[in-house]
């Protein structure tokens, strides 16, 4: 038994309501997905909470703001529902709230990048003894859909990782890869290329590599941003 | 080892970018508040605020927004003064910065500001990790830590950390609509206390690890030693009555650093002013330290609540508190609430013996964090 991935989700539909107090769809999409993990009604863990936020914070508050502009001020809105509802990092106060999480609550702003910032953070987070499980995940509001996943030291094998950061590169070349198999002890696969119209934060990406790692295939998974950051994660299993 | 090197900084608050004056001002006077209004967004609408000198107001036009600009220039400062007149290689970014470039969404509509981090990459010469940590109020100690952890993974040789907000007409009437703006002065810890001073400002460390400061011959200002967080999971907008999500932040920051509670000097509180915060942070503390077992105090009532930036404004104060061997007083405070039952420095400055400072904070919603410093040997 080891650090590894223990559950993942993704959603695009309507939960339909939730013990919640103002939820946006955001908020219930994640609430139902990890409400229905056992693992996290288990007392005595303590569970950090890893948003990776992308571009949809413009968005986002850009909407809030409409809506303050439409009426003349805060009147239309009440205090917690501006939290929960408006705010980039609401939906998982929800999380926070709802499932009892009482470690560190992250909120990781990258762009393409940010999900495996999220990705970095919580594995870290792990390693280092600050929780006991970790909820990383992301979402979009147009469309909207959310994705979640539960990493924790109850998988069936454990995980080595690496990160490793880059500025100016295209693509991973044979030195970065070799980088990662000195690093994780295996060769390691680079995943295909993620489609960011469908994949924005790497979030899918990413799990399906810890996945494919779980089952003794290393992988490697690249985000990078337009301006030239990029940052390589690799997964493997640890003999 | 888990010390990371502070060798570069720089700050803008409401009372300047020097140093010494910022420290006077922790001491012996806080800034006069000023209406702030926000027309056209909000016509009628003004609050109290602490804004940063005109000076410190200019934007580039280049890098649009008040924020961005402010941030490039506190990155540079804060290089500066560690001796670089460029970007060391491989140097890495953690922002902490919850509004950023966000306000351009006031009146009259702008285009969108160029994009926070390819901005601010190009401006300051970012090729390592680089993220934002917009938690709200403490979203400053968030983005320092992240930095922290890159430097002990080995993951970048320098990280610009800090955080950073700008007072705009969102973040204005946001605070004011859920009521925890003051009418007066800000008076943590006070029964009358009745809201937070709005202002503005940060501050950006140059952070490196312990071992490569000294080989380099770069004097240390500070050492952050530990860092913890944790969550009260207990109401969107009040604290948990009993701190439990700074208690829980505290007692792991305080054990990374390998230090026992009576080994911290001085604790820098939250405490923004507002009359719901300060049961439950005080409820936290008394579970670590005990009753009246540390002297606290909250710098808010000076300099106002920085936002994003108040953190790393903080985490200047706790460094000053260390070199001076000073803890500074909390101001505005005539009337102590002494249910609290908290080591209040009042009036003046207090001696302090120990060598290390504890920072903490927390945001709506019910996250915290707090940053354990140790005195560096800048400081004679």
């Amino acid at each position: 038994m080891g650090l590894g991935l223990l559950r993942h989700a993704h959603t695009q539909e309507d939960p339909g309501p939730q013990p919640l107090k103002y939820a946006s769809l955001t908020g219930r999409q994640l609430y139902a997905m990890g409400a229905a993990w056992p693992e996290l009604s288990e007392t005595g863990r303590i569970t950090g909470l890893y948003h990776a936020l992308g571009r949809e914070k413009i968005a986002i508050n850009e909407r809030v703001n409409d809506g303050i502009v439409a009426h003349m001020g805060f009147d239309a809105f009440k205090p917690a529902a501006l939290i929960f509802e408006h705010t980039p990092y609401g939906p998982f106060a929800h999380l926070a709230l709802g499932l009892g999480c009482l470690g560190p609550f992250w909120t990781l702003e990258g762009d393409e990048l940010s999900g495996a910032l999220a990705f970095v953070t919580a594995l870290g987070d792990l390693a280092r003894g600050r929780c006991d499980r970790a909820l990383v995940g992301a979402y979009r509001i147009e469309p909207a859909e959310a994705t979640l996943c539960l990493l924790g030291r109850e998988a069936p094998e454990d995980l080595g990782w690496k990160a490793l950061y880059t500025h100016g590169l295209e693509v991973p070349g044979p030195w970065e890869i070799a980088e990662l198999a000195i690093a994780l002890g295996q060769p390691v696969r680079l995943a295909d290329p993620r489609d960011q119209a469908t994949d924005p934060h790497g979030i899918k990406a990413l799990i399906a590599a810890i996945a494919r790692a779980q089952e003794g295939e290393a992988t490697a998974v690249w985000s990078c941003s337009a301006d030239g950051r990029g940052l390589l994660m690799g997964f493997g299993r640890r003999s | 080892m888990n010390s990371v090197a502070v060798t570069g900084w720089a700050i803008a608050s409401p009372c300047g970018s020097d140093l010494e004056a910022f420290w006077r001002h922790l001491c012996q006077g806080p800034v006069q508040p000023m209406p702030y209004r926000s027309e056209p967004e909000f016509p009628g609408f003004s609050c109290l605020a602490a804004p940063l000198p005109p000076e410190d107001l200019a934007l580039d036009p280049a890098l649009g927004h008040r924020a961005t600009t402010l941030a490039a220039s506190l990155g540079r400062r804060a290089l500066a003064s560690a001796g670089f007149t460029e970007a060391p290689r491989g140097l890495g970014l953690a922002l902490g910065s919850h509004w950023a470039e966000g306000d351009f969404l006031s009146l009259p509509r702008r285009e969108a500001p160029p994009a926070l981090l390819p901005t601010l990459a190009r401006a300051l010469g970012v090729t390592g990790p680089m993220v934002n940590t917009p938690v709200a109020c403490t979203a400053g100690n968030m983005g320092i830590a992240w930095a922290v952890d890159r430097i002990r993974n080995g993951e970048a040789p320098f990280m610009l950390a800090g955080g950073l907000d700008v007072i705009g007409p969102m973040a204005a009437g946001f605070y004011e609509f859920v009521g925890t703006l003051t009418e007066s002065l800000p008076r943590p810890f006070s029964e009358d206390r009745d809201g937070f001073l709005l202002s503005e400002g940060g501050a950006f460390f140059l952070l490196e690890s312990v071992a490569q400061a000294r080989e380099a011959g770069r004097p240390i200002l500070a050492e952050i030693r530990g860092v913890g967080f944790g969550h009260d999971a207990a109401h969107p907008t009040r604290p948990a009555a009993d701190g439990r999500g700074l208690r829980r932040a505290m007692e792991e920051a305080l054990g990374e650093a390998g230090l026992m509670p009576g080994d911290i000097g001085y604790l820098n509180a939250h405490a923004p002013g507002t009359l719901a915060n300060d049961p439950g942070e005080a409820a936290a503390i008394r579970a670590v330290f005990g009753p009246h077992g540390v002297p606290v105090g909250s710098t808010k009532a000076a300099i106002g609540h920085a936002q994003g930036g108040a953190n790393a404004l903080e985490a200047v104060a706790c460094i000053l508190a260390l070199a001076y061997r000073q803890a500074p007083p909390t101001l505005n405070l005539a009337c102590p609430e002494d249910s609290l039952e908290l080591d209040l420095v009042m009036g003046e400055p207090r001696p302090i013996r120990a060598e290390a400072a504890l920072s903490l904070a927390s945001s709506m919603g019910g996250a915290g964090s707090a940053l354990v410093f140790a005195r560096g040997d800048a400081w004679a």
